[in-house]
């Protein structure tokens, strides 16, 4: 089997470092990486804890392929308590760290107390040392992992790190591996922070067994070939969907005021393909994470003639470029239609630690504040905070990354900045994670994934888009965003990548990479019922923590402003009449609580 | 009679060489139908896709009984997922 059958605690407190057999039972009811997470950091921690104190776990978790011959097998997660939202936090990431941390013999890593100094914490297989880490604090991601890949002069050494924002607790920092990929959403960063932990440099050389490695490949290579529609997303990446979500009217503009953005030609695919007038290409080139085969990362380059960039030749070198989400929230979300700029912001993301979305929602958040007089120039240092500013966006970022001035305040989140100037109406969030690039009121599917989902807003945790772009109606949006949650959650445990989901590859595709990972055991049945037991664990945390119905909302603006244009005109967010239907289709009582033949039935009693 | 239609998503990968911005101008006669129209569109008979007519999603069922006009403002989208 794929399974290490091993984990690493690390104790920061006691600087203990001691290896455990993994729990096999548990293994075989949530599969690995989030489900199995999830199901540590709730047998082992109470989810009511401070989410920044010692008492807070931090689980970097892998799944049963990663780090084997899969397309896609390079996933792994951060599980822990999340502090933008005081819910499970569940980030997921590629890369290269994650099957690095396979290969050296780890199924999971568990993080526990808090060190009283700076540390960073090394594996080379066994050898686990947690070594002092005050030359790299108070450093960037790209200082840091230059300055400890100098050290160790192992160019397959991979690390995964905090920047500046996760030392400052910025409550949406992130944890950033391979430069430029990141477990991005919820502020797992702020937590590994909060811990004094730098950064995890792993070197791994055991591999991973599989006990029929002929039929293991034979069923790789017959899923692999049914990845058949994967041009469109190596070319364009996801940025491909902004052109479609602008037709549509579901590109939330200016903090979702608008449902569709006039700058989108000079965000999307194309305007990143073509030289600008100083012929200047935004893109370089596509990028895989480990064993990917459909590459739909951007490497780009900002023009180094751009005011954001004019001096600083640190940053005329190409790094992880626009994706979908950041070109939404960086650009549309705040009425910028500058490419470079936004290319910009994303760079200090990965810099300095903190996740693109929520950066640009809670900028957003800000510049409809500035728009209605709720903050002044007075407020922000004297930047004029206005929507479509490229050089407020520019700045304001700077100041958030480095906890300076008025970024201290967009470094809280939208949800917590606009409660303190007057108007939390105007956080564009759920649970306190703002939304994702995708506007409730066309795609009504989306509105109820947002409500409903345990980690908050969240474009990743459902899959209602086909049913979406088809109807406006709400008919059967219930059931698809419910058996959709249960089959990511499984995904999401496996190791494996979402998007081969969009390239040819269908359920049954994951599921046969499973069975022949896990040992032949493993169907369709098997597969959903995994998936709804890890949801309903993950919701059993989040009550736990002390969240309830009232957090299965949506922002006023969705649910009472109608959408002016495209296909949601006239509309709201129907989610009022979706989610009784969407409680008694997960076996929930009317408060959203799971009823207790639905824990019995799902082993969770 | 010209109207350009706009094709993203996927689907620009199917347009000629010189439509990467997604535009695809097409010419049409009087009184021909939304339905006339897409028929002669390269796309591919495999994917699926969906129509918006002047803001408003199209059935296929209706294609025929729309007639096209130069100031009509038609997008075809493939559906796509994730971000």
């Amino acid at each position: 089997m794929s399974w290490q059958q091993q984990i690493l605690r690390v104790n920061l407190t006691s600087g203990s470092c001691d290896i455990e057999p993994l729990n096999m039972s548990w293994a075989n009811d949530y599969l690995g990486q989030r489900g199995l997470g999830t199901k540590y950091l709730l047998e082992e921690m109470d989810p009511a804890v401070d989410s920044l104190s010692a008492e807070n776990k931090l689980i970097f978790a892998t799944g049963p392929l990663t780090g084997t011959m899969a397309s896609t097998g390079g996933r792994w997660s951060v599980i822990t308590k999340g502090p933008l939202t005081d819910a499970i936090a569940c980030s997921n990431s590629g890369g290269k760290f994650g099957a690095e941390l396979k290969l050296a013999g780890y199924d999971l890593v568990i993080i526990e107390g808090k060190s009283e100094t700076p540390v960073y914490l090394h594996i080379e297989n066994e050898k686990v040392t947690l070594c002092d880490a005050s030359e790299i604090w108070g450093k960037t991601v790209w200082e840091t992992e230059g300055l400890l890949q100098k050290k160790y002069s192992d160019p397959l050494m991979r690390f995964a790190s905090i920047g500046q924002a996760g030392e400052d607790l910025c409550r949406y920092a992130c944890i950033v591996n391979d430069l430029h990929r990141a477990a991005g959403r919820s502020g797992v960063g702020a937590v590994m922070g909060s811990k004094n932990l730098k950064s995890i440099g792993v070197r791994g050389t055991v591999g991973v067994k599989n006990a029929n490695p002929e039929h293991f490949m034979k069923t790789v290579n017959a899923v692999n070939a049914r990845m058949n529609d994967r041009e469109g997303m190596s070319r364009d990446g996801t940025l491909d969907m902004i052109d479609v979500t602008n037709s549509f009217g579901s590109l939330p503009t200016r903090n979702n005021r608008q449902v569709r953005f006039e700058g989108t030609e000079k965000l999307n695919p194309n305007a990143m393909q073509t030289p600008n007038k100083n012929g200047h290409t935004n893109l370089v080139t596509n990028g895989a994470c480990f064993g990917c085969t459909i590459g739909c990362g951007r490497i780009c380059k900002i023009d180094p003639t751009h005011f954001s960039v004019k001096d600083k030749p640190e940053y005329h070198k190409a790094s992880g470029g626009l994706e979908y989400e950041s070109a939404y929230a960086l650009g549309a979300a705040c009425g910028v239609d500058d490419i470079d700029a936004a290319t910009y912001a994303g760079f200090l993301c990965n810099e300095y630690g903190m996740d693109p979305i929520s950066l640009g929602g809670s900028i957003a958040a800000a510049m409809e504040l500035f728009d209605i007089g709720a903050i002044t120039e007075k407020d922000t240092g004297g930047i004029k905070l206005e929507f479509g500013s490229a050089r407020a966006l520019v700045t304001i970022s700077e100041m958030t990354a480095r906890s300076e001035g008025f970024g201290k305040d967009i470094a809280t989140g939208s949800k917590r900045l606009t409660a303190k100037y007057g108007h939390p109406e105007l956080s564009m969030s759920v649970k306190g994670q703002e939304f994702a690039g995708y506007d409730g009121r066309s795609m009504q599917g989306m509105g109820l994934a947002y409500a409903t989902n345990n980690r908050g807003a969240c474009h990743m945790r459902a899959d209602p888009y086909e049913s979406d772009f088809d109807t406006t109606e709400i008919e059967g949006k219930a059931a698809i965003v419910k058996n959709s949650q249960d089959e990511i959650s499984f995904i999401d445990s496996s190791g494996l990548c979402l998007f081969p989901g969009g390239c040819g590859w269908t359920l049954s595709d994951y599921l046969e990479l499973v069975d022949g990972a896990c040992e032949g055991s493993w169907d369709m049945d098997r597969l959903k019922q995994t998936g709804e037991r890890i949801w309903n664990l993950e919701r059993q945390f989040n009550l736990l923590a002390g969240l309830s119905k009232a957090d299965d909302t949506l922002p006023k603006r969705i649910l009472e402003e109608p959408a002016e244009l495209g296909t949601g005109k006239g509309l709201v967010c129907r989610l009022g009449e979706m989610l009784p239907e969407y409680y008694e289709l997960r076996g929930w009582d009317e408060d959203g609580r799971p009823k207790a033949d639905t824990l019995t039935r799902l082993g969770l009693n | 009679m010209q109207v350009t239609v706009k094709i993203f998503g996927k689907l620009r990968h199917y347009m000629p060489a010189g439509n990467s911005a997604g535009n695809y101008p097409i010419n049409f006669d009087l009184g021909e139908s939304l339905e006339q129209l897409i028929t002669r569109l390269p796309l591919p008979k495999d994917r699926p896709y969906l129509v918006l007519h002047n803001d408003n999603k199209v059935d296929t069922a209706q294609f025929s009984s729309i007639q096209i006009s130069e100031t009509d403002d038609i997008i075809v989208l493939a559906p796509v997922k994730g971000g």
